[in-house]
């Protein structure tokens, strides 16, 4: 088997991996890139994200209230030195990706327009209408294009890291057309393999978000960051868990419990001015309070009875019609089009149902700054690692942006270790892999007449988790969590797989991808266990204060033959000491 | 063949899906599969139910689930759809036969093969190659919303390849680039920050380009996005034709 | 290698979707109308002579030529309606910042038609 050999290896062709592929390819021609991605890049989850990304670019704003709003909505669990790099470099991005192409709405002078963000206090989210992902991703990818050094392996799905020598050189993959087991080395490698939100049942993220690359750098020794911390956003509809972007309240929309209550007004989120005013929506209150403040208060109205109840699990009302037709179709045209076709609802006439549903993983792959992992060699960027810039509770529309930031970081990054460490051991990578890559022939030709079905194991999977790591946590239902994992670990080795065909064989896929849920899940739900405090998007029961004494710290879940293991790291606080989180003051 | 093992409660429907699995077949057959029916179930649902529940080697690509990834679109009843974007009542209580994306190869059960596509749009050179470079100190470009007008419909484009199948220009010949890369082309060449029209149109108006196009019209019908590629591309004959005019007329006016 | 399955068009393509069949229903008939236009010019060679001039006249009244006329005329009606029909893809009509919906501007070419058909109509009628 001839193995190819790159300086930088890249996997996950989304909003973080492109970026880092054209900031290598930019940086240094001379420098060969490839991009190894499960699906064609422009399919990534990138492609999803609708409401905008945050930037500082108005006379009216400024990088110290970027940074005090990030902080603050992190409950002070970001570390405040890469916060800093992020808001200083995220205009910079944003500007380079108009230069690219991108479509951001304008103002009447040609300058970008930007709009209001929940948890922001100032209105600094660049858009392209609501379908800025889309936009930012198709734009990166077109761009990519042009980049010779950049070599792209599509639907080419990564199952191992390959170390050795203490370093990370390569990774084996399969290539799903063929069904070939594929080595292909890094002089270094970087991880942009997005988030995990499938190993919960309800949830906006897309079937591709199975946590893979937490998995790859967990079974590879590399700590797990903050994986406590989940993010669910308060308008996903029932059901299907299809997101209601946030941009439905930045204009003005307001959430109604059973009654026709404004029920935010009663759990602390400012009080409600009338929709008439010219005043609403007002930044960081009620409505455009932070995400989980907003998630946890329908779980208190949910214990008090009072939200709607159906098949598809409880809802509140998510209430636009006095925007009228004219502002809803020019704002958030995708809102009514989304709500009509999947709940049968038009929003110029009637509410849109909504609850919280799983959208975001503060935590991932711990990385420092620059993007570089305890292990030398490997880097991660995107939604699949943790610098933190999101603490515990990310801040909606910081997460593109981030991309961008820490993309770009990532492959210079990797590109500097690649020349100083030009010598990749091709003969020991193949070595490494014969073994897997025999066991994986086997289950083509072999099948597995295996007990467990995927979809069985995935649905204990995630209804485990919904109910023992969702919106509020207690040391009872962690534990049965827990255990319930330990239990799955120990069914999926008997797995069944009917599918025999080399080509295309997404039960396979289907299988591993399984597999890495499973390491997500267990190092969420033994963070949680071990956070004994209530901090952002981190609620318990049993411990309902923040405990900065014991807990302003990191937590890294390491795999080990049991359990895993919790560390703690310290935060970085250059210039905000934790305070006490207000809004609607 | 294969009909469901599991026993369904209420009201089914039927699916019909057409199956091709190269590693031991040459000649696709189609499977027959109950699904229970319910109101709000989009036609992928239903296919997912079917790996789920009966048939778990069932090939197919989906991911988003909601009408922006572009992975899901197939031959629904012999109209190209994405499949998570129509519902089972459309249909309902017809069975429904499931098929590839026709015009292209078929790699497996309905997964298809467009690698052409993706080489097409490198070609046609889908980025801004920048009229008047800019570094980023100097800010964005200005770009009036009169001027992102001009281009925006053209990229919303989420590369489904419905409207490939609906062309039978690109059915009898794949050489012709085809709705949505000539209209991604044209996406750039329209954009005010961009300054590589006239290398584009070199391909744009070439054998392959909008001069294959009959307008048939089809293909913006069948676009899920309303991206009207069939607009895009009668735009571009009108345009190349002013183009070749001016060029007859006032030599000395172009280069 | 790749063992792709391919799947060719069907020879009658056209009769597989009524999309295609209306396209082609427009090529087939773009022929009867280009034959017509030979009539016409037959008509001009013919307006030499005033012998040859009385005879196209009265070959003009046989029902065949009658016929004849109806399904051309049906022809190009056919393809006025659908250029218009396509004109708002080929031009696209901005008013501000927004484009004007497509079936105002072939609403637009649609009543120039009728004024201009008109004219025609009073002149003819005129004279
Ligand atoms: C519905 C929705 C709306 C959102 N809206 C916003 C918003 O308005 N603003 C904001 O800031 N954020 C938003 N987010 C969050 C944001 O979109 C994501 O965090 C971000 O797009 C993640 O990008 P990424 O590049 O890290 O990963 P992705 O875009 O998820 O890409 C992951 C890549 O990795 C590849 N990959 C994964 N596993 C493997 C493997 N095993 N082998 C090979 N390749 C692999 C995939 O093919 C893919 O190319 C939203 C999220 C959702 C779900
Ligand atoms: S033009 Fe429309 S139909 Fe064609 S690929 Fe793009 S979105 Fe799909
Ligand atoms: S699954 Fe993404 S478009 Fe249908």
């Amino acid at each position: 088997m001839s193995i190819p050999v790159y300086d930088v290896l890249i996997v996950g062709g989304g909003g973080a991996g492109l970026r880092a592929a054209i900031a290598v390819a930019q940086a240094d021609p001379t420098q060969r890139v490839a991009v190894v991605s499960k699906v064609y890049p422009m399919r990534s989850h990138t492609v999803s994200a609708e409401g905008g990304a945050a930037g500082v670019i108005k006379d009216n704003d400024s990088a110290e209230d970027h940074c005090n709003d990030t902080i603050g909505g992190g409950d002070w669990l970001a570390d405040q030195d890469a916060v800093e790099a992020f808001v200083e470099e995220a205009p910079k991005e944003l500007i380079q990706l108009e230069h690219w192409g991108c479509p951001w709405n304008r103002e009447a002078d040609g300058s970008v327009a930007v709009r209001p963000f929940g948890g922001m206090k100032i209105q600094r989210t660049w858009f392209a209408s609501d379908k800025t992902g889309f936009h930012m991703l198709h734009t990166l990818f077109q761009t990519s294009q042009q980049f010779d050094p950049v070599t792209r392996y599509d639907e080419h799905f990564v199952f191992d890291l390959l170390v050795h020598d203490g370093r990370c050189q390569g990774v084996a993959c399969i290539e799903l057309k063929t069904g070939e087991v594929r080595i292909i080395a890094g002089r270094s490698v970087i991880l942009c393999t997005g988030g995990g939100g499938r190993i919960f049942p309800f949830t906006t993220n897309a079937a591709i978000k199975t946590g893979d690359g937490m998995g790859l750098a967990y079974r590879a020794g590399v700590g797990l960051k903050d994986m406590e911390f989940v993010q669910y956003h308060p308008t996903g509809l029932p059901g299907t868990g299809i997101l209601i972007t946030e941009a439905a309240r930045g204009e003005g929309g307001i959430l109604l419990n059973k009654d026709g209550r404004r029920y935010l007004q009663d759990h602390d989120l400012g009080s409600p001015l009338e929709v008439s005013d010219p005043r609403h929506p007002q930044l960081k209150s009620m409505e455009l309070g932070p995400r989980d403040r907003l998630s946890q208060a329908f779980y208190w109205e949910r214990e008090a009875g009072n939200v709607f109840t159906s098949d598809d699990g409880d809802y509140v009302h998510l209430d636009v019609t006095h925007l009228g037709e004219k502002k809803i179709n020019k704002r958030i045209p995708f809102v009514r089009d989304t709500a009509l076709k999947y709940v049968g609802v038009d929003c110029v006439k009637e509410p849109i149902p909504v609850r919280p549903v799983v959208h975001y993983m503060m935590g991932g792959v711990d990385t420092d700054i620059d993007a570089a992992t305890s292990l030398p060699g490997l880097y991660a960027a995107g939604e699949c690692a943790c610098v933190s810039i999101n603490g515990a509770n990310r801040l909606g529309s910081n997460s593109l942006t981030e991309l961008l930031v820490f993309g770009k970081r990532a492959g210079m990054g990797a590109a500097a270790f690649a020349k100083a460490n030009p010598e990749v051991a091709v003969d020991a990578l193949a070595a490494q892999v014969g073994d897997k890559a025999a066991r994986l022939k086997s289950l083509y030709s072999e099948g597995r007449e295996g007990e467990a079905s995927i979809a069985s194991i995935r649905r204990t999977l995630t209804s485990a988790m919904e109910t023992g790591a969702g919106i509020y946590r207690d040391q009872a239902r962690l534990d049965a969590l827990c255990e319930t994992l330990r239990e799955i670990k120990a069914r999926i080795k008997d797995l069944r797989i009917t599918d025999r065909s080399k080509t295309f064989n997404t039960q396979l896929v289907q299988a591993l991808e399984l597999e890495f849920m499973v390491d997500a899940a267990e190092a969420v739900a033994f963070s949680a266990s071990a956070r004994k405090e209530s901090r952002g998007a981190h609620q318990r029961l049993d411990f309902k204060e923040r405990d900065d004494g014991a807990f302003l710290k990191h937590s890294v879940a390491f795999k080990s033959d049991g359990d895993p293991r919790i560390d703690y790291k310290d935060v970085s606080i250059t210039k905000w000491p934790p305070a006490e989180r207000v809004y609607g003051k | 063949m294969a009909s469901s093992a599991t026993k369904i409660e209420g009201k089914t429907v039927t699916l019909e899906i057409f199956r091709y699995q190269p590693d031991d077949e040459t000649e696709p057959r189609y499977d027959t599969f109950e699904v229970p029916y319910r109101e709000d179930w989009v036609v992928l649902d239903a296919i997912n139910w079917i790996k789920d529940e009966v048939d778990g080697s069932l090939s197919y690509r989906w991911s988003c689930r909601m009408g922006v990834c572009g992975s899901c679109g197939m031959m629904v009843n012999g109209e190209p759809k994405l499949t998570c974007a129509v519902f089972l009542r459309d249909y309902y209580p017809k069975p429904m036969r499931i098929e590839p994306l026709e015009h292209f190869p078929v790699t497996r059960d309905l997964v298809i093969n467009m690698d052409d596509f993706m080489g097409k749009m490198e070609k046609l050179q889908t980025w801004i190659v920048p009229k008047e470079p800019r570094t980023i100190e100097e800010g964005e470009y200005r770009q009036t919303p009169r001027q992102l007008a001009d281009y925006k419909q053209y990229t919303m484009c989420i590369n489904c390849m419905l409207c490939y199948s609906a062309c039978p220009v690109y059915g009898l010949d794949s050489s012709f680039l085809g709705p949505a890369a000539l209209t991604l082309g044209r996406r750039y060449s329209l954009d005010s920050r961009d300054g590589a029209k006239d290398e584009r149109a070199e391909l744009i108006q070439s054998d392959e380009g909008v001069w294959s196009c009959t307008f048939v019209g089809e293909c913006s019908r069948v676009c899920p996005k309303n991206v009207d590629p069939a607009g895009a591309i009668q735009a571009g004959k009108v345009e190349g034709t002013v183009d070749m005019m001016k060029s007859m007329l006032m030599p000395w006016g172009r280069k | 290698m790749s063992k792709d399955y391919i799947r060719p068009m069907p020879k009658r393509w056209w009769t597989t979707r009524p999309g295609w069949a209306k396209f082609m229903l427009r090529e087939w008939t773009a022929l009867p109308v280009a034959i017509y236009c030979g009539v016409l010019i037959a008509m001009a060679a013919a307006a030499r002579s005033e012998a040859s001039w009385q005879g196209f006249c009265d070959w003009l009244e046989t029902p065949l030529s009658m016929i004849l006329h109806v399904i051309v005329l049906a022809f190009a009606l056919l393809h006025t309606v659908t250029w218009f029909a396509a004109a708002p893809k080929a031009i696209r009509v901005f008013r501000g910042d927004e484009q004007v919906p497509e079936a105002l501007v072939a609403g637009g070419h649609f009543a120039a038609w009728v004024v201009v058909s008109a004219g025609f109509a009073l002149l003819v009628v005129g004279l």
